[in-house]
């Protein structure tokens, strides 16, 4: 289908087209019947996961109360409030597409708009294969009310693109260019994590207090309720499908939306240059003095980087963020070792996979592996300086859980100790042997590059929690899956390599440049 | 002189600062280089020209260690650059033509962070960064983040962090696309002066009047051989012009090579 250039349709379909390029190249790689095959398994693994989940019902009727369904929205609105402010962030930011259209005679509120629209789309795309298969199979069971999820995400994704785009402007003009896409891809990160939190908020208070809250909100949902029952918005018909309710409420929605994006996008357009033009706005503080030696020259790199990625610092506060709970329980528990046996696993499983992403992001996302490769260092060395380069970021993430487990069982803190270091040193070291072209944005993804590896840096994971419970147990139960690590060490280990020199080197630097290198 | 004792200094002949020996390189049954013999002079600045896919630039990183050649040796001031490739490198500088920077370091990080690689002592480093910092009219940006740098700039500061360890070898493959002209003469100035204090430099380019200008002599490399080579007197000789420009000589050479092979 094709729009006339220009117009709004037109618009879209360009910007849709890009938020979904990555997707579409993937696909493409696949022939027409292959993904019709996997589009067709998709949709029926997914309803059928479903169909189980909603089974559940009747053994499990307490998963499925009101509050449930209302924590449950709750979540999927702040997921869209983090992604509509990370899409706003990402399309400020953006130098190439958004620069070319605001420099177009379009005019601006349908570039805006059209822009701000797309991140909604994607936004529900991404959550309706979770949300849209329990609906219909609802609504198959039960009737069609349940149909009334399609207009809600619709509503949801407005919603919170709307508010994702205005809380973008606002620390835009708040704290400026940089600060502001700092903050607001933490702040993404910790919305779209508060719903988890909010969740272990019951394992975290005291009894007492949990109880009291536990009733405190039951009186205030009721009272919502009745409130809400009573006025014309008429909750209880969005709850009952009721086809006026949902109009209203995707009317709403889409007139939040479009007063947020009139209002905000000649402020969005101008942060979008102003960010484009940047470059002022990075400076760095006062330079240290220089210090001296390969290592503390690696070190120092990756810790400023590690530092200064946005992304990655959210998720690496995320993670500081998801071990108050693991801390906490701990604390609480009785000085009993059977608590110890269920964390001290989990806090190893930590830290294998957070040593594997600092470690592909230290090796895959180099910015500058021509650079490194003609220092006068060998790779061992470089290996060994990012190791230990890992290892301080890894300490700090993995520090309150450590105290915490001191605290009721030091034996079981110091096996957490020496099986984290072991495990975290096993996935570094497999990402270090097996480097796998990208940059450093694109560390949720890496997966998809290497299936292998995927497998391996969680099969090692496993067996490192494995050892560590069996190792608290008694010692000579790790012994088996110490062996089996051990296996699979060695059969990830590269066997050539000398060939392994000449090929990954090359396959390390980004994309651009293997193709530059080519063209000699 | 790495590599040489002092006696064998009086026996030996003086070593170049780059000799490439019956260099071949293929990839995917592709020949890029093909048996090329190369020698560059101590204190020389030499321009390697040819068209695209000439194999100038994998030519440069063979001997920049970042690729091995399938055949043939290099050797860097009588360093064997195969089997001692951390020697070589220890001496040598590589411009790639994609200055390869990191985003968020400012340029006295990244300036520390190549001198910590080629382990100079940290006072020594921190006096010529801020020298280069200056030379290359870099001062106001020194502790601001590359991101937002022009292509300019980025250029002048993976120029300075090939320069900050006093390489003997520099290496630069096309440093002077894409600079304006006020950018590509400090970067021409500051190359011409480090030849003058003893550097050996070898350069790619496909601006032919750099190359007329700066080298003291000229190769010219066509299908990975080299097909003509000498100052620019003997290369007009070659050609049988004495008043044809380097671009008459390059485009007659090229074509003849294209049309032998």
């Amino acid at each position: 289908m094709t729009f006339a250039p220009g117009s709004f349709a037109w618009l879209l379909a360009h910007d849709l087209r890009l938020s979904t390029r990555q997707l579409v190249q993937f696909m493409a790689r696949w022939s027409l019947l292959k993904t019709l095959a996997m589009l067709v398994a998709g949709f029926v693994g997914m309803h059928a996961f479903a169909w189980g989940i909603l089974e559940m019902r009747s053994t499990m009727p307490g998963l499925f109360t009101p509050q449930a369904m209302v924590t449950a929205i709750v979540g999927a609105l702040l997921w869209m409030i983090a992604q509509g402010l990370l899409g706003a962030t990402r399309s400020l930011y953006e130098r190439g597409s958004l620069e070319l259209l605001l420099s177009s005679p379009l005019a601006q509120w349908k570039t805006v708009f059209s822009r701000a629209l797309s991140i909604a789309v994607t936004s529900a795309v991404a959550l309706s294969p979770i949300l849209l298969p329990l609906a219909n199979v609802a609504a198959f069971q039960d009737g069609t009310t349940w149909l009334a999820m399609y207009p809600v995400l619709a509503s949801m994704a407005l919603v919170g693109t709307a508010i994702g785009l205005v809380v973008a402007i606002g620390l835009f003009s708040a704290v400026g260019a940089r600060r502001a896409r700092q903050i607001s891809q933490f702040a993404a990160a910790i919305i779209a994590g508060g719903f988890a939190l909010v969740i272990q908020l019951g394992f975290l208070l005291p009894k007492a207090t949990a109880a009291q809250t536990s009733a405190w909100f039951a009186s205030k949902q009721l009272a919502l309720s009745a409130t809400v029952s009573q006025s014309y918005v008429g909750l209880d018909g969005i709850l009952r499908g009721e086809v006026p309710s949902l109009v209203l409420v995707l009317m709403a929605a889409l007139a939040i939306f479009s007063v947020a994006v009139a209002a905000f996008s000649g402020s969005f357009a101008r942060a979008s240059q102003v960010a484009a033009g940047n470059s002022d706005d990075g400076a760095a503080g006062k330079m240290q003095p220089f210090k001296f030696g390969p290592a503390n020259a690696l070190r120092r790199k990756e810790w400023r980087l590690l530092t200064r990625d946005p992304n990655l610092f959210a998720q690496l506060g995320l993670q500081i963020v998801y071990t108050l709970p693991l801390a906490v329980i701990l604390v609480r528990s009785p000085k009993e070792i059977m608590p110890a046996l269920v964390v001290t696993p989990l806090v190893v499983v930590l830290a294998a996979q957070i040593a594997a992403s600092l470690a592909w992001i230290t090796v895959s996302g180099e910015d500058a592996p021509d650079m490194i490769a003609t220092a006068p260092i060998t790779p061992n060395q470089t290996g060994l300086a990012k190791l230990t380069a890992i290892a301080a970021p890894l300490g700090i993430i993995l520090l309150l859980p450590m105290l915490a487990l001191m605290t009721i069982a030091p034996k079981a803190m110091i096996y957490a100790i020496t099986f984290s270091a072991a495990a975290a040193c096993s996935t570094a070291v497999i990402n270090f042997w097996n480097p796998m072209p990208g940059n450093r944005r694109s560390m949720l993804r890496r997966h998809s590059q290497s299936k292998l590896i995927a497998i391996a840096e969680h099969s090692l994971a496993m067996l490192w929690a494995v050892a560590v419970v069996m190792a608290l147990v008694d010692l000579r139960f790790a012994l088996v899956p110490l062996a089996v690590i051990g296996i699979v060490m060695w059969l990830l280990k590269p066997k050539q390599a000398a060939a392994r020199n000449d090929v990954k080197k090359s396959s390390v630097r980004p994309r651009h440049l293997i193709a530059n290198a080519s063209n000699c | 002189m790495d590599g040489l004792g002092p006696n064998d200094r009086h026996a030996a002949p003086r070593p170049a600062a780059l000799q490439l020996t019956g260099i071949c390189k293929s990839f995917g049954g592709k020949r890029a280089v093909a048996g090329l013999d190369l020698r560059i002079e101590p204190g020389e600045f030499y321009a390697l020209l040819g068209p695209n896919g000439a194999g100038k630039t994998t030519t440069l990183r063979m001997a920049a260690s970042l690729l091995k050649p399938d055949t043939g040796s290099i050797s860097i001031f009588g360093v064997d650059a195969l089997r001692d490739s951390i020697a070589a490198k220890r001496i040598t500088a590589w411009l790639p033509d994609e200055p390869m920077l990191y985003d968020q370091l400012t340029p006295m990080e990244y300036l520390e962070f190549i001198a910590g690689l080629w382990s100079v002592p940290a006072r020594i480093a921190e006096k010529r960064a801020a020298e280069l910092i200056d030379v290359l009219e870099l001062g106001p940006h020194r502790n601001v983040r590359c991101e937002g740098f022009s292509r300019g700039m980025k250029q002048k500061v993976a120029l300075a962090g090939a320069l900050v360890h006093e390489p003997r070898l520099i290496m630069l493959d096309e440093p002077l696309t894409g600079l304006d002209a006020a950018i590509a003469r400090q970067v021409k100035d500051l190359l011409t002066a480090r030849v003058r204090a003893g550097a050996t430099i070898i350069l790619t380019t496909h601006i032919l009047e750099v190359a007329e200008r700066l080298a003291d002599r000229i190769g010219i490399v066509c299908g990975g051989r080299l097909v003509a080579e000498g100052t620019m007197d003997k290369l007009r000789d070659q050609f049988g012009a004495h008043n044809s420009t380097l671009e008459d000589v390059f485009l007659s050479l090229t074509s003849s090579a294209k049309e032998a092979a």
